[in-house]
């Protein structure tokens, strides 16, 4: 379950609710990202990361105090800094001198973006202070050549916002300089915590129209399926318009970034819960409604466009260590592997597949499950048995009772397994039914002797023991998430337990959910 | 310097600046100037009151604080409303009953100091019997 403050946990259940949705949609050209980028500034305070500028992360760890006039406010919402620089985390740029009485930098404050090779963009965002919503009023934005001749410059004044899009004939430049002229607090120092070369669209209920995300997992881990979100905008500027030359149509390309939150009001503020990070999937512009609708899925689809096989048995090499392999091979960095999965060892041979579906052979053959969390880690989990629950979803909450559906018994799991690519051997693990399904598993490369198979077709014929499957449609809980351990009510004495394996979430304007959870009979 | 006039009303729409800082530490070296003026035996502390809006306090400064502080209690006395200090890392949040906090607690050991100068007698300070019938 996401962590979220007990605020947020007495909001999200109170008889009446406020459920505000935000998609943050990044129209950048994805060659930008893989390109490197040297950054220069004119100046740099104590407590500052210049390379923090380009890396997509647009709110600080902390709310960092600091002792400029009337600006460490004594609501609790301040930290102080720790001394070691790194453990700040994202901290984004601050400048190491003030603007004076008038807000104006005597120097002005530049940063200076230089890339490896020529890109073109529709514009740039530059996101200032978001922690504090202070911002430049006036600054200006140059493009430069490879040459280092200025090809393009706009100057911004009067600005009012924190995330301020530079709309532009931004083509086939090497350099981008920004600079800060005059803040808009007097004895400041400038703080920007996000430069991108693109357009980043910010949507929020003016323009949301709707925010829909599906949210699946496997208790057997048969499929890992990747979480789909659907976002629809108001597209009455037709600016998704193929035909518009300037709209953002062109600029659209598949994995773009887009991030979605759903929050509740805690009292005057909203309180956000990430929904995950996704890469753009699918666009359309639906003619006659004057919407435009997007997919974007996670990172674990892209682990199908990367193969990999293996003919030579490695020794001393275990699942967990595969599994990073495979991440490395996807390029995919934000990950979490149970450690149980180090002690299991295999010769790691396989054919070629793609890494996902390899993926999926590791989590089996460790007895594991895949899903990705809401601050959009994938996870392999050796999920344990229900011992307590992590939230109780009440009748209060839940438009009709939870649908209640037994699936079919097990009598019986195969599990097949392989000495090498072939020879194998099967082990059969039978349950206490004397009548029901036989389940196999034969093409798991990686589960490499009969103790392992044993340990496999255990866990399968104790994940077959989840035969009830609950579904309700109900209020919704965005900070749920895959297998978490949830308590619901029924109009009988017993509060149900049950893992939460299935989560859909529909916002428009608020929110309803249906959960899917599997429990013992 | 001198000790300073404190401010204890802190609320959650104030902002403190670098000279509310400056006052806190000088007040919490004035406290312990001040008792060992009197005969107390207060380590030294290390205090800086030279901060501007340009500076920033860390996590070291905070906690050098409150040690400083508690340095002063463990070495003369612990007063009935004397709130205890904390000991900060990443990510607490520092709000008014903090600075509320600091600045009663230097004010409760300078009034104490204040009060236990007052109490001492030497002798030859008090007189008795040499006036009048003494029964």
């Amino acid at each position: 379950m996401y962590n979220t403050t007990q605020k947020f946990k007495d909001a999200i259940y109170a008889p009446t609710r406020t459920v505000k949705g935000r998609v943050t949609f990044d129209i950048t050209d994805t060659s930008v990202l893989s390109d490197t980028v040297t950054t220069t500034v004119t100046s740099e305070f104590a407590v500052s990361n210049k390379s923090q500028l380009t890396d997509k992360v647009r709110a600080n760890s902390f709310n960092i105090a600091t002792l400029e006039n009337d600006r460490f406010k004594l609501d609790g919402s301040f930290n102080f800094a720790d001394d070691t620089l790194a453990n700040n985390k994202i901290t984004g740029w601050c400048s190491n001198v003030l603007c004076d009485s008038a807000s104006a930098f005597s120097t002005s404050q530049t940063l200076s973006f230089v890339f490896g090779s020529l890109h073109s963009s529709a514009g740039i965002t530059v996101t200032f202070d978001t922690t504090n919503s202070e911002y430049a009023t006036d600054f200006d934005v140059s493009a430069f050549d490879g040459s280092n001749n200025l090809i393009y410059s706009t100057s911004i004044i009067g600005n009012t916002d924190v995330l301020k899009q530079i709309y532009g004939q931004f083509l086939n430049y090497k350099r981008i300089d920004v600079v800060i002229k005059k803040w808009n607090v007097p004895y400041r120092r400038a703080r920007v915590s996000e430069v991108d070369f693109g357009i980043v669209k910010v949507y929020t209920d003016d323009n949301l129209i709707s925010l829909n995300l599906v949210d699946e997992t496997d208790l057997f881990t048969t499929n890992i399926p990747s979480p789909e979100l659907k976002f629809t905008v108001d597209n009455s500027d037709r600016a998704f318009n193929i035909l518009n030359p300037s709209g953002f149509y062109k600029f659209l390309q598949q994995r773009q970034t887009v991030v979605a939150e759903l929050g509740v009001d805690v009292g005057g503020s909203i309180e956000y819960v990430p929904l995950g990070n996704y890469l753009l999937w699918e666009w359309r512009s639906d003619e006659g409604s004057l919407t435009a609708t997007l997919t974007s899925r996670t990172n674990l689809d892209l682990m199908n466009s990367y193969s990999y096989s293996n003919l030579v048995a490695k020794s001393s090499y275990s699942l967990y260590q595969m599994a990073v392999d495979m991440f490395t091979i996807c390029g995919i960095t934000n990950y979490s592997i149970d450690i149980a999965l180090q002690s299991i060892l295999t010769n790691a041979l396989v054919e070629q597949a793609s890494c996902r579906d390899i993926l999926q052979m590791i989590a089996i053959a460790g007895c594991a499950n895949i899903f990705v969390t809401r601050d959009n880690k994938i996870t392999l989990k050796v999920v344990p048995s229900i011992t307590a629950t992590a939230d109780t979803i009440t009748l209060n909450e839940m438009y009709n009772e939870a649908q209640v559906e037994l699936q079919k018994t097990t009598r019986a799991v195969n599990v097949t397994y392989f000495t090498n690519l072939t020879t194998s051997a099967v082990v059969t693990a039978n349950s206490s039914y004397a009548t029901g399904d036989t389940l196999n598993l034969e093409n798991n490369t990686l589960i490499n002797n009969s103790t392992q198979a044993n340990n496999v077709a255990s866990w399968i014929l104790n994940r077959c023991n989840y035969r009830a499957e609950y579904t309700m449609n109900w209020r919704g809980n965005p900070s749920h998430e895959m297998f978490d351990a949830i308590s619901f009510q029924n109009s009988y004495s017993q509060d149900m337990n049950a893992y939460v394996t299935r989560t859909e979430l529909n916002y428009e304007g608020y929110l309803s959910a249906k959960t899917v959870a599997r429990g013992i009979v | 310097m001198v000790y300073m006039t404190p401010k204890l009303d802190w609320t959650a729409s104030d902002f403190i600046n670098f000279a509310d800082f400056n006052r806190i530490e000088n007040n919490i070296q004035e406290v312990a100037n001040y008792l060992n003026s009197i005969q107390y035996s207060i380590p030294s502390i290390t205090s800086v009151i030279s901060r501007s809006n340009t500076s920033i306090d860390y996590l070291s400064s905070i906690n050098r604080i409150e040690q400083n502080l508690e340095t002063i209690r463990k070495n003369s006395l612990t007063l009935v409303d004397y709130l205890p200090s904390k000991v900060w890392s990443l990510g607490m949040g520092f709000d008014y009953n903090d600075a509320n906090r600091l600045e009663i607690n230097t004010k409760l050991l300078y009034d104490f100091g204040q009060l236990a100068f007052q109490n001492f007698k030497y002798c030859g300070t008090i007189t008795c019997g040499e006036e009048g019938l003494i029964y």
